[in-house]
């Protein structure tokens, strides 16, 4: 094949979200109303993730009147994914979820902003799906590459309610 | 519900613990961490289990390790090095059951580092002033003044 072919096969295969940029996160949910079991079950998921500040710029101004926060680079965003099978993802009405983060956070000490973005979302009663966030890559100096998280939605009752799931304070000290 | 802070720092040759407060709203459930798998789902990506030596127990979700600094970043002259914790809570009907209702991830960095040879401070900073105890809780009232000192 031609030299051109080749190359633009290359650059077609590269990865869209351009890596060495994320810093970690969350992702949670919760039903809006645990009570109601009505279907469908209407949710707010949660997803909270860090990047390297100068890939995201924040600071106090655009922090306080929740301004613009997006990706110098201008890659396109990873979006909230249904990895359960496909029949269960389509049972559930899932459609990828994008995140258009605002900034919550920021530290230039760190060289590192957070951002932080809230869905709404209705599933069916007893809807069981994995949600992922997943992309390309972790800040450079931690040596890895691709990033991945689950969070298992259940919207099956427990005890009368829709459940909420586990939330995570992380707290060090040294012993 | 899910807050920390994305970079936490420890000083490098320090037994550091990490609790990780679960909580569920749901008071009657038990809540138990685990380190995120890479299968069958991949929770982790390209960071699972990257904390060196690091012991994680369930029931507590109590992280301890010793923070050392990566082979390849002291090979590189630098003072510090970023480990990643991925972890994933979840929450079951009672303390008996081993099929999880739900769970959330929760992936940060930890910097670990050492302090410059010539650094003038010789020991850990003592406090005094308001009592103050790990993880208690502290009644105050308003309009009052309470003071904590650090001396070095």
């Amino acid at each position: 094949m031609s030299v051109y072919r080749l190359m633009y096969i290359l650059l077609l295969g590269w990865p869209l979200c351009y890596g060495d940029h994320y810093k970690g996160g969350t992702i949670t949910w919760r039903a809006l109303n645990p009570a109601s079991l009505t279907s469908p079950v209407q949710l707010v998921i949660t997803t909270r993730q860090s990047w390297t500040l100068s890939r995201y710029p924040c600071n106090a101004t655009n922090l306080n009147v929740i301004g613009a926060y997006n990706d110098t680079n201008n890659v396109t965003s990873s979006e909230l994914t249904c990895i359960s099978s496909s029949a269960t993802c389509t049972t559930a009405g899932f459609v990828n979820i994008s995140v258009p983060f605002v900034c919550t956070d920021y530290s230039s000490a760190l060289s590192v902003s957070t951002g932080s973005f809230f869905s709404s979302q209705s599933y069916p009663l007893n809807t069981v799906i994995d949600i992922a966030w997943r992309g390309a890559s972790w800040s450079t100096d931690t040596y890895t590459n691709v990033w991945s998280m689950i969070s298992r939605i259940n919207l099956t009752p427990v005890s009368g309610r829709i459940n909420s799931p586990p939330g995570i304070f992380f707290s060090f000290h040294n012993a | 519900m899910t807050i920390s802070l994305p970079v936490t720092r420890v000083l490098s040759g320090s037994s550091a613990t990490v609790d990780i407060i679960a909580v569920d709203e749901n008071t009657d459930q038990v809540v138990r961490c685990r380190w995120s798998y890479q299968l069958p789902d991949d929770e982790c990506g390209s960071v699972c289990f990257s904390l060196p030596n690091a012991q994680l127990n369930a029931e507590t979700c109590s992280i301890s390790w010793t923070a050392s600094l990566r082979a390849a970043d002291m090979a590189a002259g630098l003072n510090k090095s970023i480990y990643v914790i991925a972890v994933t809570a979840e929450d079951f009907v009672n303390a008996t059951s081993t099929t999880p209702l739900s769970s959330t991830p929760h992936q940060m960095l930890v910097e670990v580092y050492t302090l410059p040879s010539n650094r003038c401070l010789t020991g850990n900073p003592t406090f005094s002033g308001f009592p103050r105890s790990d993880q208690t809780c502290y009644g105050i009232s308003p309009i009052h003044i309470y003071s904590m000192f650090c001396s070095l």
